[in-house]
């Protein structure tokens, strides 16, 4: 019995070594750019004819079922592609990029993999030479199914010069700063439409709160923090007089003067410290959220406040019965002058690497990932505008997001960017927006607003130490080498009311 | 050999002392490997967890890094520099500082009452009181402070429409809107939040003064407040300094109720240096996080917090030594 026992030990013990000496002696050639089976090895015929290259494709998966769409579309494309074997490899939004540069540096880097991080991380990939110019890949047929300007030379797909990536989203879905209006408390109050200019707004959101009494308020912001108050101003702002870009942000350029200009938003500033200094904001709001802003709005107690394209699905969450409305932001009563600016329409989403040993394979790959079928497949899942206009045909869309569809194409226009002219400007953007002074402008605005001061001399004051720090960083980078200066920043012959687009 | 029992100590002989002591040394180890075994776990995790989390972020301090790959980008004591010169921080630095100090100043003495109340053993119901003023301690400040936040909203919230409806107030109380007022509502509902610890630890106080002082003081004419004042005050004097520097230090960190009500908010009215702190490691205004100027402020905090720490231990030495000559 010992003995039998015995025997089977040593025979289990000898399949898992074998097991165990096979996974690790096997084939030499299966890492990310493993290729065919060697000349003159002993495999059949069968696996000699299929000479499959692999491919890692190292994804962000920022939902729960990111991993899966990703996995269900390579299915697809090596259906299509038996030649190609593509592993999904998913990240969480947080760790992705610490990943991506220790694969890089200890040289296993993915094939393919996500562009996380908007143009500082485009900058960042491009620099580390971690990226494969796409350039040569793209044929005329690629380029033509994306829309006009999506790899121009003032496209974020390009780094230098160079297209670093293949995009999939409408990046204006993020730009754009739309009015939400609850329909039937406009009604209740005698506006049959929302308000088009400020004086309509303010005339429209003082009735609302006086007449409200305490019940319903014509207007609200979110104030928590800086940035989320930054949607109101930029939102109301976007009409205001071209060549300023940032509201948002805290690096406000006046793109036809190069100087920093937070000065420019006074006018919009200034009508929130009047409807908050009246009373005519809901009470509150310096606390506010945009989850507390959603609730407040679905409750019905709030008639309009500006936020982000998003917002429309999350407020439906709540209500999704409610009379809402989506409009573009007022603009000044004399008229529109400006746009809610957007440096690109395409940004760069999906990368080769540059240490890929399968780049055609790779490239196979790319080319399936910005192709109308794609596209279309993104939409459906992911419900976020593509690119391609006809990737989106046929599908039903809400009602929220046609309007917000005519919002985007209303208030949106292509501008330069900071770094058009030059794109060194990435190499010290980060130390201007560091060194730029505390508190940063967001929050001289909001601390304005919710003590009733004159934004314009605090604004002013701001402009000129910022512009001090502007010149001292400018002054800094070219002492390290890089060749920068503020006539880099001006662009005199843009016209804020037109596309900019330089192909 | 039991524990504790003294062992004799065998001098090594001349030139053989090193090696005599390293095998005594590894006698010893070997003698408690088990124990070693045992604490292994602890330290493990503690070295990653804590010590090595601890020297990193002074290492990160001296770098410009914003975590992503290794940092290269040597600024020395750029980082120190720019957190001192920063007025936000020394407002969350303020801020900080008055919660700990409020807990000592308001919060001490009320649970010191409380805790005398319900220390009468001819109190009924007296364990149901503790058990409810306990419940806030235990219950997750993350949850208390989201409840709070909605409580508190002067539209709908709760509070609000309390008072509105009684006639109180006119118009809502923005209590966590206001500059002025949002320190203070946060500092209420923290101080009601961890109510229930000081005063266990002054429970447990109490429960140490022998019952024999009272009745003497009984006998000799003392009435309650006299009993309280010369009695009860000092004999929980030394358990006093202990209580001081665990609330002191346990309300140096209010990050949690912060957070979720306020955020630092409104225009880094309630700002402390955790938030202060969490706001540049994770969530930048700038775009891309600071950890090595977020790693600057916390060790610039973390020594702030050991100076006054130092000062609260000598001062209580300093005490306990003039009472001793007092008593002499």
């Amino acid at each position: 019995m010992t003995t039998k026992r015995s025997w089977m030990r040593t025979l289990t013990t000898m399949f898992a070594l074998t097991g165990v000496l096979a996974g690790c002696g096997g084939n030499n050639n299966a890492g990310s750019s493993g290729t065919a089976a060697p000349a003159g090895s002993s495999a059949t015929p069968a696996a000699t004819a299929a000479v499959v290259q692999k491919v890692n494709f190292s994804m962000v998966s920022a939902r729960p079922g990111d991993e899966a769409f990703y996995k269900e579309q390579m299915d697809i494309f090596m259906k299509a592609n038996p030649d190609v074997k593509v592993t999904v490899i998913a990240n969480p939004t947080e760790q992705y990029n610490n990943a991506l540069q220790l694969s890089f540096a200890a040289n296993e880097g993915p094939d393919i993999f996500f562009i996380e991080g908007g143009q500082p991380q485009a900058r960042t990939v491009y620099d580390n030479k971690w990226v494969e110019p796409l350039d040569s890949y793209m044929d005329d047929a690629f380029l033509a199914r994306f829309p006009e300007g999506s790899f121009s030379r003032t496209s974020q797909t390009r780094v230098n010069g160079e297209i670093i990536g293949v995009p999939v989203r409408d990046p204006r879905f993020d730009k754009v700063r739309p009015l939400y209006y609850n329909k039937a408390i406009l009604e209740q109050f005698g506006y049959s439409e929302p308000p088009k200019t400020h004086s309509g707004f303010v005339e429209a959101a003082t009735k609302i709160t006086k007449e409200g009494k305490g019940q319903v308020y014509g207007f609200a912001m979110m104030g928590k923090a800086p940035a989320v108050f930054g949607l109101s101003v930029s939102g109301l702002g976007s009409g205001l007089e071209g060549g300023v870009i940032g509201y948002e942000g805290n690096t406000i350029i006046n793109l036809k003067s190069g100087q920093f200009s937070a000065k420019s938003a006074t006018p919009v500033v200034e009508i929130l410290r009047q409807l908050n200094a009246q009373k005519i904001v809901a009470p509150g709001w310096e606390n506010w959220d945009t989850a507390q802003m959603h609730q407040q709005f679905a409750a019905g107690r709030v008639a309009m406040f500006i936020g982000a394209a998003w917002q429309a699905e999350e407020i439906r969450k709540l209500n999704e019965g409610m009379d809402m409305g989506i409009a573009a932001a007022p603009v000044p009563d004399a008229g529109r002058s400006g746009y809610r600016d957007t440096p690109t329409i395409a940004e760069p989403r999906y990368a080769m690497s540059s240490q890929s040993k399968v780049k055609e394979a790779a490239w196979k790959v790319l080319d399936f990932l910005g192709s109308q079928e794609f596209e279309r497949a993104n939409y459906e899942y992911a419900k976020e505008l593509v690119l391609m206009p006809a990737a989106m045909e046929g599908i039903e869309m809400s009602a929220d997001m046609q309007q917000m569809v005519k919002v985007m194409d209303e208030t949106i226009r292509m501008a330069p960017a900071v770094n058009t002219n030059n794109q060194n400007y990435d190499q010290f953007s980060k130390s201007i927006s560091d060194a730029m002074p505390k508190p940063k402008i967001q929050e001289v605005f909001l601390k304005a607003v919710m003590s009733n001061e004159d934004p314009v001399p605090l604004a002013e004051e701001y402009d000129a130490k910022a512009n001090k720090v502007i010149d001292e960083q400018i002054k800094m980078a070219n002492d390290g080498g890089i060749t920068f200066s503020r006539e880099d920043l001006k662009y005199p012959d843009w016209d804020p009311m037109q596309d900019y687009i330089i192909e | 050999m039991g524990y504790g029992t003294p062992q004799q100590t065998i001098p090594a002989p001349a030139g053989k002392a090193p090696f005599s002591r390293r095998a005594e040394l590894f006698k010893q180890i070997k003698k408690h490997r088990y124990h070693y075994l045992f604490v292994l776990p602890m330290l493990v995790f503690f070295s990653a967890f804590t010590l090595w989390p601890m020297l990193a972020s002074w290492y990160y301090s001296f770098f410009n890094w914003d975590g992503i790959g290794w940092p290269t980008d040597f600024i020395g004591l750029g980082n120190f520099r720019e957190v001192a010169a920063d007025p936000g921080f020394w407002n969350a630095f303020m801020n900080t500082f008055l919660f700990a100090l409020t807990h000592v100043l308001i919060q001490m003495p009320l649970a010191l009452v409380v805790a005398v109340i319900l220390n009468n053993q001819f109190l009924a119901g007296r364990n149901i009181y503790r058990l409810l003023l306990f419940v806030p301690v235990i219950s997750t400040t993350a949850v208390i402070g989201v409840i709070f936040s909605i409580l508190l909203n002067p539209l709908g919230g709760a509070v609000n429409e309390m008072l509105l409806n009684t006639g109180i107030i006119s118009e809502p109380i923005n209590f966590l809107g206001s500059t002025a007022l949002a320190l203070p509502t946060l500092l209420a509902v923290s101080v009601w939040k961890s109510f229930g610890t000081p005063m266990i630890y002054w429970l447990a106080g109490l429960q140490t003064i022998p019952a024999e002082l009272y009745e003497a003081a009984k006998i000799d004419g003392a009435g309650r407040i006299q009993s309280f004042f010369r009695i009860t005050i000092p004999m929980l004097a030394p358990i006093g300094l202990v209580i001081t520097l665990l609330t002191f230090i346990n309300n140096l960190d209010p990050f949690d109720l912060v957070r979720t009500m306020t955020e630092g908010g409104p225009v880094k009215a309630t700002d402390v240096v955790q938030t202060y702190i969490f706001r540049y490691a994770f969530e930048p205004e700038s775009g891309s996080s600071r950890y090595g100027f977020a790693s600057a402020a916390g060790i610039l905090f973390s020594l702030a917090v050991l100076v006054v720490v130092i000062i609260q231990v000598l001062t209580g030495k300093y005490a306990r030594r003039s009472g001793t000559k007092g008593a002499e």
